[in-house]
């Protein structure tokens, strides 16, 4: 099956596109900062994550901030709940820190990416995507995984398709090849802590206190990416899970 | 903006030298660890350490592997280094209880430190699917056939 032109978009050149990491990527050289985008954390990962099955070069990009930090808020709750989970084993790592600090990039193709297929709900079934499993808040990405090969094997170079985090509607854009040397990047130091449900505050206390499991606060350090509004102060994020 | 030198993402031998004396100095991972770590001669890394000696390709790769495995592992305690010296570090309790849980590191019959200097470049491996599996992985879902259960005693 070629790419079918109904399903075909193009991410273009100089949109910003976001992504977040550890800090321990944002150095004062920024000929390493390229690394965010070359792909080899999912080839190196063991089982994959939402689109690709382990071992497999993938870049993951979101469309606003707004969806870049739902995405991660998801992951760190997942984390620090998992640990919470095995606080009870011998060889514990510890409590985690409710809070950390991360840097989101934002990304902008230096040459325009076509042949992005474009997952949505009314689509998705043509390239035989369970539209539920997509917007599908839970870790289960087996049928994902099959399907991101089925979809790069057709020629395709990505994926766009609704985030599953996202409470406003917003895409992930997942790239199959290394983007390393087609990105200007500019690093912003972001801030993320959990907090409980109503009366909000921040979490820090697991033997009392109630997580809210879809919502966390972040706030941005040292300045916002351009026509960012709203995040100088700790804001919330909500998140579906 | 919080940062890092850029030695944390170069991956020149230059830059392992660095990776390995920051090691020394924050998590106090010394010659010796390293040496049983790369399966090499403790003078001969000592002498590389100092610019002095050469290590063979594969050798400096596997450096390159434990520094990225460091690096996700200052991630995963918020890059506080003295929690991370306490998971090199701690064994387990005497007495504590040999339930095993998919989230028990692959090295729970001795330390982590231990684990690596014992088991070389394989225990990396293992050490990078343990932290994964508290982000991405399923811990409900049995080991792939041929894989090693996370719990598996080393």
């Amino acid at each position: 099956m070629p790419v079918n032109p109904a399903l075909a978009v193009t991410i273009p050149a100089s949109s910003p596109l976001y992504r977040i990491t550890a800090i321990s990527f944002h150095t004062p050289n920024p000929v390493h900062h390229q690394k965010v985008v070359n792909g080899m954390g999912a080839r190196k990962s063991h089982n994959g994550a939402r689109y690709n099955f382990g071992g497999v070069l993938t870049v993951y990009l979101a469309d606003t901030v707004e969806t870049c930090l739902a995405e991660k808020m998801f992951y760190f709750h997942r984390e620090t709940v998992r640990r919470l989970d095995a606080l009870h084993l011998p060889l514990s790592p510890g409590v985690p820190l409710f809070s950390a600090t991360f840097t989101l990039w934002e990304i902008r193709l230096k040459k325009a990416i076509p042949a992005v297929c474009h997952l949505t709900q009314a689509s998705a079934s043509a390239v035989g995507v369970f539209p539920s499993l997509m917007l599908n808040p839970s870790q289960d990405y087996e049928h994902l995984k099959d399907r991101r090969a089925f979809i790069e094997s057709n020629g395709y170079n990505g994926i766009k398709a609704p985030s599953s985090r996202s409470v406003t509607g917003g895409e992930i854009v997942v790239l199959f090849d290394d983007q390393s040397k087609n990105v200007n990047l500019n690093p912003y130091t972001v801030e993320f802590r959990l907090v409980t449900r109503a009366p909000v505050v921040p979490f820090s206390n697991h033997l009392n206190q109630v997580l809210d499991f879809t919502a966390g606060e972040v706030q941005f350090v040292g300045g916002t990416p351009p026509g960012l509004a709203g995040y100088a102060g700790w804001t919330t994020v909500s998140f579906n899970h | 903006m919080v940062m890092v030198p850029d030695f944390f993402q170069d991956e020149s031998e230059e830059a392992l030298r660095a990776q390995v004396k920051w090691q020394h100095e924050h998590l106090g991972l010394d010659d010796s660890f390293f040496a049983k770590l790369l399966g090499e001669d403790r003078h001969r890394f000592s002498f590389w350490q100092k610019d002095a000696d050469t290590l063979t390709p594969d050798k400096e790769d596997v450096l390159r592997d434990w520094w990225q495995t460091v690096l996700h592992l200052l991630s995963f305690q918020s890059f506080d280094e003295e929690k991370l010296r306490s998971l090199l570090e701690q064994t387990r309790p005497i007495g504590s209880s040999n339930e095993a849980s998919p989230f028990s590191p692959p090295w729970s019959a001795s330390s982590l430190k231990a684990y690596l200097e014992n088991r070389g470049p394989e225990a990396i491996a293992e050490v990078n699917r343990w932290l994964e599996s508290f982000r991405f992985g399923d811990p409900y879902a049995p080991p792939r056939k041929g894989d090693p259960c996370l719990s598996t005693q080393p």
